[in-house]
Formats: C-alpha cells, sequence, structure tokens
C-alpha cells in the first residue's frame, strides 16, 4: 500500500512520465498440464516460483480466477489503469462444448471437439504474467495471496448485476464527449478504429483456423475409406495397389495431424495472441470511458462552480477541487499506462506476426517432406 | 451388330486370322495390305461384271498374286501405299462392311508399326501384286471411266452411318477420287519413274515425306527398268504434267478438291461435290447410296470429274502443251494426281511407312504389331468450350482435338467441333454396340439440366464463376471421357468413336440424349424394368471368378463412395480455407492502415499481402483436390457402374440360356409324348422344335461363354488401368501438393527478412 501510495503521488505529480525502472514481477508463474477434471470443477495446476524457486504449488479453479479479477479490479482506486482481460471460460460441460463444437465444424459435424485444456492454461498463464507485471496490480496484496495461500480463497460469486449494467450504458453515452487533452483524443479515435478491425481479423483468422480442422477431419475420413480400399493381395497389380495405398494413406494421415497441429499452434501463436490484445484494446477503452466520465464530472463541477452563489461557492470548490484531483491523477495515471501498454502491444504483436511467418514456413518444410518422401515411394512403384 | 463386333476383335485380339491369311500366302498378304484400301475400286473394276461392290470377295482372291509382275516397277507402290495410309476413311468404312472387308482393314492398320524397319526389300515384294493392277489397267484404259464411278459407290454404300458426315466435309469428298486413284497414281508414277524424267523423280522424292523419299526412289528405278517400254508408251506424254501435279498437289493438302478445281475443272468439281452434299442432305443412307449410283454415273461417267482437275492440274505448273497430248491417255491419269498427292501429304508420316511395312514384315508384323500397341499412343483434349445461340435452345460447343500415331487416323494431329450432347450420343452408340459382347463402356459425363440451364439462361458476358465451373468441369470429364474411351483398343477402332473425333462436320443431332425428352422418359422406363429385373432375378453363380469379382465390385463401390464424399467435403473445406484466408488477408490490411505504430503496420501490411498470396495458393488447391481427386474418384465410381451393367449383361445372357434349356426339356417332354401317343405327325414337328431348341441352347450357351470370357479379359485390363490410374493420380495430385507447400514456403521466405528488417 505504501509502495501504492508513491506510485500514484509520483504520477500525480503531473510531470511528464519519466521512464520508470521497468517493473520486476513479483512471481513467475506457470500452470502446468496437469488438470483435473471433476464433472463441471476444472482444477489447474500453479506452479508459483520466486527468484527461480519454486515457492508453492497450489490448485485453482477457473472460478478462483474470476474471484480474482473481482478482488483486484475493486479494492483499489482503478482510475486510469487498463486492467488485463480475463480469459474467456472455454466450454466444459457436453453441451457448451458442443455448440462450439458446431461452431467450429460446420453445422453437420458430429465430432466433439475434446477439451483443450493446454490452451486454458496458457491463456491463465499469460493473464497472470500480465496481472503480475503491471505496475499497480502486480503488487496487490490479494494477487499475491491468490499465488501463495494454499487453500483457495473464500469467493462470493461475482455477477455484474443489472445496475452496473445500466450505468455502464448509460456512461457510454458520453464516450462521444470531446476531449480537452489532444493525446486522449487521439487515442480514443484510434481506438474507435482499431476495434472493428481488430474484430474483423479475429473473425478471418478462426475462421482459417476452423478450416484448417475441418480439412484435417475430412483427410481422416479420407484415411478411413482408404484403409478399406484395400484389395486382396492375390495379383501382382492388386498388390501394387495395396502398397500404393498404403503410402498415399500414411501420407495422408501424416498430412492431416500436420495440418492439426498447425491449427492448433497457429490458433496459439497468433490468434490467441490477437484475441487477447484485442480484449487488451477493449480494455483500454473500457479505462478512456472511465476517464471521460471524470472529465465529465470536472467540467460539470467547473460549470457549478461558476454559477455557484455564494453561500454555495465553498462547497462547490471543494466538488471542483476533488474532481479535478480525480481527473488529474486519473489522466497522468492514463498517460502512462496507455504508452506501457502500446509499447507492449506493438512489441507481442510483432512477435507473434514473426513467429507466424517463420511457422509457415516450417510446418510447409516438414509437409513438403513429407510429399516428397510418398511420391518417392509412390514413383517407385514400377507397374 | 455381328459385323460391328468383329471388327475389333480382329484388329485388336485376332492377330491369329490374319496370321493365318499371311501364311497362306504371304505373297498375297502382302498384297492386301496395300491393296486393300485401294482395292474397293480396283477390286471393282475386276468384278464389274459381278456389279455388287459390297460383296466383292477378299482382296487376296480378287488379286492373284501375279508373279510375272514381280519385276514390276515400284514406283506404284510407293505412290499407292501413301495414298493408302492416307486413305483413312476407308478403313472407318469397312468395319461395316463384313469379314473379308475387315481384314483389309486391319492390315491397314498393321503398316504403321513396320515403316521404319522395313527396308526397301519389302516394297520390292508388294511391288509384284501391284503391279498387276497397273497391267489389268494399262491393258483396259477403257475401263478406267467405269472404275472411276465404282469407287464412289463403294465408298458410300457401305457406309449408311458416315454418310451424312460426308456431307459437307471437303476432306471426305476427296477420298472417293483417291480410290480411283489408285490405278492412275500408279500410272502417274511410272510416268515420273521412266528414265527420261528424273526430274519428276526429284520432285516426288521432294514432295513425298522423308521416309518415302529415301525408299521410293530405289524403286522408282528399278520399275522402269523392268518394263520401261509398256510404262514409257502409256504414260510419256502426260508424264511431266502428271509428275508436275503431284507437286503442286502436295502443295495443297487436303484442299484437292478446292485447290485443283479452282480453274478449269472448278465448274465440274463443284457440281459434283453439289451433287454429293445434296444427296447426302437427305439423311436417309439408303437414298443417299441410291442416289450415289445415279448422281455418280451421270457425273463422273461423262465429264468424270478427275479428269478435269487432271487437265487443269497439269497446266497449273507445267506447259499447256503437254495436256492436250496426254488428255487421251490422261483421263485415268490425271484424277490419280490429285487425290493421291492430297493423302499424301497430309498422311504422310503415318501412313507412308505403313505401304512398305506389310509386305516385308509378313511374319514379323505380329509381333510388331503388339509391340506397336504399346507405343501406339492418342491422346486427346477438350478445349475452347462455346456458347452457341441463344436461350434455351443455345448449346456448349467443344474443340476436340486429337493427336495420334495410331495408323487407321488420316493425320497426327486435328480437331473438330462437338457439343455436349454429340458425346452422349457416342456413348450411347458405344453402349448398344459393345456393352452385350461384354466390354466396360466408360460411361460420360452426366447431363445436369440445372447446370446447363444456368448456363443458357446466363448472357455470354455476366457469366458468373460458378457456371464458368461449371463448363470447365464438364469439359474436364468430357475430356477424361474421351481419353478413357480411346483408351480401349476396340472403342478406339469403333467407327462411330472414329467418325465422332475425325469428321470435321456436325454430327446428326443425337435425339435420344435429352432429359426432358420422351425418349428421356422411356429410357427412365427401360431403367426401372432392369433394375426390377436385377432384384428379382438371382442368378446362382456357377463360376467363382464372377462372384468374388461382383462381391469386389459392390465393395469397391461402397468404398469408393464414401472416399469421394470425404474428398468432396475436402475440396468444400479446402474453398473454404482459400476463402477466410482471402478475407483475413483483407481484415489485416485495414488493420495495418489503422495501426498507428509504423513498424507495425507495414508488418501487417505484409502479412497482408502474404496472406493474399497464400490465398491464391489454397483456392489452386482446391482445384486440385476437385480435379485429381475427386473427379478421379467420380469417374471409377461411373465406371463400376458400367462394369456392373457388364456384369448385368452377362446375367441377361444367362437368363437367355437358362430359358431356351427349360423351352427344350418342355419340347423334350412334348416330343416324347407324342411318341408315347405314337402320333408320327406330331413326333415328326417335335422333333423340328427340340432341334431347334437345342440349336438355341447352344448358340445362347456360346453367348453366355463368350460374354463371359470377354468379361474376364476386360475385367483383367480394368484393374490394370485403375492400378495405373490410381498412381498417376496420386502422383499427379501430390506433386500438385508438393506445388502448393513449394509456393507457401517461398511466400514466408520472401515475407521474413521484410518483417524483420522493419523491426
Amino acid at each position: 500500500m505504501l509502495e501504492e501510495g508513491s506510485v500514484s503521488g509520483m504520477s500525480s505529480g503531473a510531470s511528464t512520465p519519466e521512464p520508470e525502472a521497468p517493473f520486476t514481477p513479483k512471481f513467475v508463474v506457470r500452470l502446468s498440464d496437469h488438470v483435473t477434471k471433476d464433472g463441471d470443477c476444472v482444477k489447474f495446476t500453479l506452479q508459483v516460483s520466486q527468484n527461480g524457486h519454486t515457492v508453492q504449488v497450489l490448485e485453482r479453479e477457473y472460478e478462483d480466477f474470476e474471484y480474482l479479477e473481482h478482488c483486484v479490479t475493486t479494492s483499489q482506486p482503478s482510475h486510469g489503469l487498463i486492467i488485463p482481460p480475463m480469459p474467456q471460460r472455454s466450454a466444459i460441460d457436453p453441451y457448451n462444448a458442443e455448440i462450439q463444437s458446431k461452431r467450429l465444424m460446420g453445422k453437420g459435424s458430429k465430432t466433439l471437439i475434446p477439451d483443450e485444456f493446454h490452451k486454458d492454461c496458457l491463456q491463465l498463464q499469460k493473464y497472470l504474467e500480465l496481472l503480475l507485471s503491471h505496475p499497480v496490480l502486480g503488487k496487490s496484496q490479494k494477487l499475491h495471496d491468490f499465488l501463495t495461500v494454499k487453500e483457495a480463497p473464500p469467493r462470493t460469486k461475482v455477477k455484474k448485476g443489472l445496475i452496473s449494467r445500466l450505468s455502464d450504458s448509460l456512461d457510454a453515452r458520453k464516450a462521444s464527449y470531446p476531449d480537452c487533452e489532444e493525446f486522449f483524443q487521439k487515442e480514443r479515435d484510434w481506438v474507435a478504429k482499431y476495434q472493428p478491425a481488430a474484430a474483423n481479423a479475429n473473425d478471418a483468422f478462426s475462421k482459417i483456423i476452423c478450416a484448417q480442422l475441418r480439412i484435417s477431419h475430412q483427410l481422416e475420413q479420407m484415411v478411413t475409406a482408404l484403409k478399406l480400399s484395400s484389395l486382396p493381395n492375390d495379383q501382382v497389380h492388386y498388390m501394387q495397389f495395396n502398397n500404393m495405398n498404403m503410402i498415399f494413406l500414411d501420407c495422408i494421415d501424416t498430412l492431416k495431424s500436420q495440418t492439426e497441429e498447425k491449427a492448433d499452434k497457429e490458433d496459439l501463436m497468433f490468434g490467441a495472441v490477437q484475441t487477447l490484445w484485442h480484449r487488451y484494446v477493449q480494455a483500454e477503452n473500457a479505462m478512456l470511458l472511465d476517464r471521460t466520465c471524470l472529465m465529465v464530472d470536472y467540467q460539470a463541477c467547473n460549470r457549478a462552480l461558476d454559477k455557484a452563489k455564494p453561500n454555495r461557492k465553498e462547497a462547490a470548490e471543494r466538488a471542483k477541487k476533488e474532481a479535478e484531483q480525480a481527473f488529474e491523477e486519473c489522466s497522468d495515471a492514463a498517460r502512462q499506462e496507455i504508452k506501457e501498454f502500446q509499447r507492449k502491444r506493438v512489441e507481442e504483436l510483432q512477435r507473434s506476426i514473426d513467429q507466424y511467418a517463420a511457422y509457415q514456413l516450417t510446418c510447409s518444410r516438414a509437409t513438403l517432406n513429407t510429399l516428397t518422401q510418398a511420391l518417392s515411394q509412390i514413383k517407385a512403384i514400377n507397374l | 451388330m455381328a459385323d460391328s463386333r468383329e471388327p475389333p476383335p480382329l484388329f485388336n485380339d485376332d492377330d491369329d486370322s490374319r496370321k493365318d491369311d499371311d501364311n497362306d500366302d504371304l505373297f498375297t498378304s502382302a498384297v492386301q495390305s496395300p491393296v486393300s484400301e485401294l482395292t474397293t475400286p480396283e477390286d471393282q473394276t475386276k468384278q464389274e461384271g459381278a456389279g455388287d461392290p459390297l460383296t466383292s470377295p477378299p482382296p487376296a482372291t480378287s488379286f492373284p498374286p501375279d508373279p510375272s509382275g514381280g519385276d514390276r516397277p515400284d514406283l506404284f507402290e510407293s505412290c499407292e501405299e501413301p495414298s493408302v495410309g492416307g486413305f483413312s476413311s476407308v478403313p472407318l468404312e469397312q468395319p461395316a462392311e463384313g469379314g473379308g472387308t475387315q481384314q483389309v482393314s486391319t492390315d491397314a492398320k498393321d503398316p504403321p508399326p513396320t515403316p521404319p524397319t522395313t527396308p526397301s526389300v519389302g516394297s520390292l515384294v508388294e511391288i509384284p501384286l501391284i503391279v498387276d493392277t497397273d497391267k489389268d489397267q494399262d491393258l483396259q484404259p477403257t475401263t478406267t471411266s467405269s472404275s472411276l464411278t465404282h469407287p464412289d459407290f463403294t465408298l458410300f454404300d457401305p457406309l449408311p452411318n458416315t454418310s451424312e458426315a460426308l456431307i459437307s466435309s471437303p476432306d471426305i469428298l476427296t477420298p472417293p477420287e483417291t480410290s480411283t486413284t489408285s490405278t492412275p497414281t500408279t500410272s502417274a508414277q511410272e510416268l515420273s519413274a521412266s528414265p527420261p524424267s528424273s526430274s519428276a523423280l526429284l520432285d516426288l522424292s521432294m514432295t513425298l515425306p522423308q521416309e518415302l523419299s529415301s525408299e521410293p526412289p530405289a524403286n522408282l528405278v528399278d520399275a522402269p527398268s523392268v518394263e520401261p517400254a509398256v510404262m514409257s508408251s502409256f504414260i510419256t506424254p502426260a508424264e511431266e504434267a502428271s509428275t508436275l501435279d503431284a507437286a503442286a498437289a502436295t502443295n495443297d493438302d487436303d484442299d484437292d478438291a478446292t485447290n485443283p478445281t479452282n480453274h478449269a475443272g472448278e465448274d465440274t468439281a463443284s457440281s459434283s461435290e453439289e451433287a454429293l452434299v445434296t444427296v447426302y442432305d437427305s439423311e436417309t443412307p439408303e437414298e443417299v447410296s441410291l442416289e450415289d449410283e445415279t448422281d455418280d454415273g451421270e457425273l463422273f461417267d461423262p465429264a468424270s470429274t478427275p479428269k478435269l482437275q487432271l487437265n487443269q492440274d497439269p497446266p497449273l505448273p507445267a506447259s499447256n502443251i503437254l495436256p492436250p497430248m496426254g488428255a487421251p491417255l490422261t483421263p485415268p491419269v490425271a484424277p490419280i494426281t490429285p487425290t493421291a498427292t492430297p493423302n499424301l501429304t497430309p498422311n504422310v508420316t503415318p501412313a507412308a511407312p505403313t505401304p512398305v511395312t506389310p509386305v516385308a514384315a509378313a511374319r514379323p508384323s505380329a509381333e510388331q504389331l503388339e509391340s506397336e500397341s504399346g507405343d501406339e499412343f492418342i491422346e486427346i483434349s477438350i478445349s475452347d468450350p462455346q456458347k452457341i445461340g441463344d436461350g434455351m435452345s443455345s448449346y456448349m460447343a467443344y474443340k476436340v482435338t486429337t493427336k495420334t500415331n495410331i495408323a487407321y487416323f488420316r493425320k497426327k494431329h486435328w480437331s473438330v467441333t462437338r457439343r455436349f450432347s454429340d458425346f452422349l450420343g457416342l456413348h450411347g452408340k458405344l453402349v448398344e454396340k459393345h456393352l452385350h459382347s461384354g466390354r466396360i463402356i466408360p460411361p460420360a459425363p452426366e447431363k445436369s439440366a440445372i447446370g446447363t440451364t444456368k448456363i443458357k439462361l446466363g448472357s455470354d458476358k455476366s457469366s458468373d464463376s460458378s457456371s464458368s465451373d461449371f463448363i470447365e468441369r464438364r469439359r474436364a470429364s468430357l475430356e477424361r471421357y474421351m481419353n478413357r474411351t480411346a483408351a480401349h483398343p476396340t472403342l478406339r477402332s469403333d467407327p462411330d468413336f472414329r467418325e465422332f473425333i475425325e469428321l470435321d462436320a456436325e454430327l446428326p443431332r443425337a435425339t435420344q440424349t435429352s432429359a426432358l425428352s420422351s425418349a428421356g422418359v422411356l429410357r427412365l422406363f427401360n431403367r426401372v424394368g432392369e433394375t426390377v429385373n436385377k432384384m428379382t432375378f438371382k442368378m446362382d453363380e456357377s463360376d467363382q471368378w464372377f462372384e468374388e469379382k461382383t462381391q469386389q465390385i459392390e465393395n469397391l463401390d461402397a468404398q469408393l463412395r464414401k472416399l469421394h464424399a470425404a474428398m468432396e467435403g475436402l475440396v468444400a473445406y479446402r474453398r473454404e480455407l482459400a476463402t477466410s484466408t482471402a478475407s483475413f488477408a483483407k481484415s489485416a490490411a485495414v488493420l495495418s492502415s489503422v495501426e498507428e505504430h509504423s513498424a507495425l503496420s507495414r508488418a501487417l501490411h505484409q502479412l497482408a499481402e502474404s496472406t493474399e498470396r497464400t490465398h491464391t495458393i489454397h483456392h489452386a488447391q482446391a482445384d486440385a483436390d476437385f480435379y485429381h481427386l475427386s473427379e478421379t474418384t467420380k469417374d471409377y465410381i461411373h465406371l463400376i457402374g458400367a462394369v456392373k451393367d457388364v456384369f448385368h449383361e452377362r446375367v441377361k445372357t444367362f437368363q437367355t440360356w437358362q430359358h431356351a434349356q427349360t423351352m427344350l426339356a418342355k419340347k423334350r417332354e412334348a416330343k416324347a409324348k407324342a411318341e408315347l401317343a405314337g402320333r408320327m405327325d406330331k413326333v415328326q414337328q417335335a422333333q423340328d422344335e427340340v432341334a431347334e431348341w437345342e440349336a438355341k441352347v447352344e448358340r445362347s450357351q456360346e453367348e453366355f461363354d463368350r460374354i463371359s470370357r470377354a468379361i474376364k479379359k476386360e475385367m483383367e485390363q480394368f484393374d490394370i488401368v485403375r492400378v495405373k490410374d490410381f498412381k498417376d493420380m496420386l502422383v499427379k495430385y501430390l506433386e500438385a501438393l508438393m506445388t502448393s507447400q513449394q509456393q507457401i514456403i517461398k511466400v514466408w521466405e520472401t515475407f521474413l527478412p521484410e518483417a524483420r528488417a522493419i523491426s
């Protein structure tokens, strides 16, 4: 808390944001692949280490993460902070899984995509990393408790009530207020433009992934069909046929697993990053909106002060000061946050594009290799 | 039916029969081959007395080899043979005629392989025989006119089917002339051969194809020495003219009809042509033949277009002086030049070798044939789909281009235009002719009322991608269909098939193909009847091979269908991948324009471009999936259907056999009863009936055995081809996959350094 004060004090100094010494996260968290599923209750195993030493190994459920998020965001003044987005809950129960499978594989598909906990693990891990590396949120006691106390903190159901949603929508109306500061105005414009573009890109990319999954599924079907079409080995050309069939079948089978793996990896490597930052931008938007609200309040107070009758002047003055302070603090924090956020965003997105391209290369090379082998084998068969 | 069925085997499997012939007398056989095509006219001249061209005895008999003539000039031959080869039209028609002629046609086909190998010796051997004909003709110059008329008969009569084809195509018109040519040609060549006209020889050699030029000259030289007196006396006046003609004629390949006629002969030639055309327009074959006789008689006998042409042709290059002199004699000679030359020139390569070989290779020809069949290739490509007409009456026409080295085709490379229903019609004809002899007829592409209607109604300009897809798909499937049919040795030598790919004119409309016609409904009924029959009649299989095979075919069918479904899905999702890649490329581009960080923006831009490129690759891959995998598999599903049809055909023959047997049993019973009753009058009748049914049983049993054998043979071939096709498919598909992967690699290889340079 003390540290927090100092941070806010520094930022409230309204001075130009000095490049702070890079904040080092206190813990490093790794979610191991060990996931236990018991009905609807999925437990992830967290391995928390500090300075290279494992300090704690604990089990947490998705609900615990939800509660953590709630606590982290509400336990302290969060004005001007961009809260890392919490990963969405993946379908666990058969019903939702079916819906999701149909979405991915096509309406007629009967295949049920199995639980992909490694994806959830990676996303949750990323979430914790973002939290821990956040200069303000990374110091939250609640977060530290979450990572160090063996037993998960007792949690209450967190649900956004109707009221809060209503107020959100009311707030949203203020989004069109012109900003007094050019920096924020520009940022707001950018977010407004960026969000739909990113959403489109995400959709398109997930469609690519879907198509690849479906292709791999069809390849699998082809493999089964090919397996059935072997002939009796009683004639020379039948044997040749069978040989070729086997080679082709193996080749298709390899292609199938390659395609599947490729889809999977691409999704993690590029799709997930895109999605994460898309949602992060949404969080930024929320923060900007929050700030705009403060600004509107402040402006209202100013006007009130101007019109205030002498006997109310003092109260108005106080209100104005409060509003001004809140707004200023928020603006300072936000400026800092946005810069940091943009830096990270660009860095990560660039890296993911790079990785994606490199992965395409390796994938294609591997596929080409398989194909070359199969082709030479088939060509070697003389009819 | 019997006729039509027979020819193919002759060509294909019945080497034996031909061998036998050869054995009987090498000479005759040798003679046959060269003469055979030519013979038609000549035979008839000899047989004129007999009068019936159709019944003309096999060439061998008609042409007793004349040893005395052996020394005679080869020139003759050299000229003749080319014409033979060129005479593709003749072989075409011959299958229809009957056994005797068919043999001839087979011979004609054999020659092609031999040419390269056969030395001049062969040519020498042949010559004598041909010489005989020469002699005959020389002796009876008067008859030439009559002989001229005959060839026409022979050509047209046998071919009721092709008659229509003849109508418009000038190429085909020429053949008749060619037939007459045989005699004249020889004379012309003899002329050239005669010592004085050495230059003429040179001309010939120049004009002739390379192969010919090498061999013939020698022969030419020989010939004159043998009988210079006779020939020279006969020929000399016309010599130069004829040789010149030859040269001139060679220049105008097929156009002989038009070109030569241009000058003086124009009137007559064109008139004759018109006459022919008109005759053929009335599409009834019988009429045609009748009219031919009369018309030809009028046209050719008195004026005989050939003569005119002769006279005229010479004038062009040669001195005008000569023609008048030769005129009286030339008439027979002259026709030769135009006809012979045209044939030679176009066909030269394939035809030229053929003539020589038969003689020389009398013995080895059989083996050569076999080895040759391995080298034979025919490749048909379909291109340039064109919409002809407007609205619902419009149709798509395709250009059918054939490349082949098979000798009985007139050329090596040519193309004709056909519409879709023509293909269906061809298939129908083939099925009608060959199905019951147990041959697997490759199925024609399905008619798609919806797709066609869409194209018909769509305007040319706004042809959307779906309809162009449809056309391309159909084009490709037609191409596969044609090649599959052409790959079958029996089917590709079928006259209808050859007419289909060779005849440069519109085919008669196939009326039976329209999906909505009454014929279509009738077909539907027939099919229903057949299926009912298939379901109700259970044949207890005596042949284990068939039992296993039937089971195997059923399994194969099911597997292929499954495979095809998977492939269809694959293609669909591959297309989806392509489109979503495209949309991602677009949104990435948008993102890059929105992005404020310049480096990231540029990286995104690169990404957009690269994905855009992969989009096209994916698209090509989807097409490859479709054309290499899916369509081939679909073809095989249909082929399996054809196989089932053949099997069913066998069941039907089995049924007739069974029926005949039960009938025989009944008749026997009746006979026994009659005998018991002691009614001798009835016994006699019953005896007759029993005999009748015994014969029927025997026949149907033979038929059944035959079809069973044929099917086994076909299936063997089918399996071999299937394995080969499968390999081809895999190789092509894997190669396509590899290309796309290589392209993708290239795309990202260019992307990476750029992206790294930016960041």
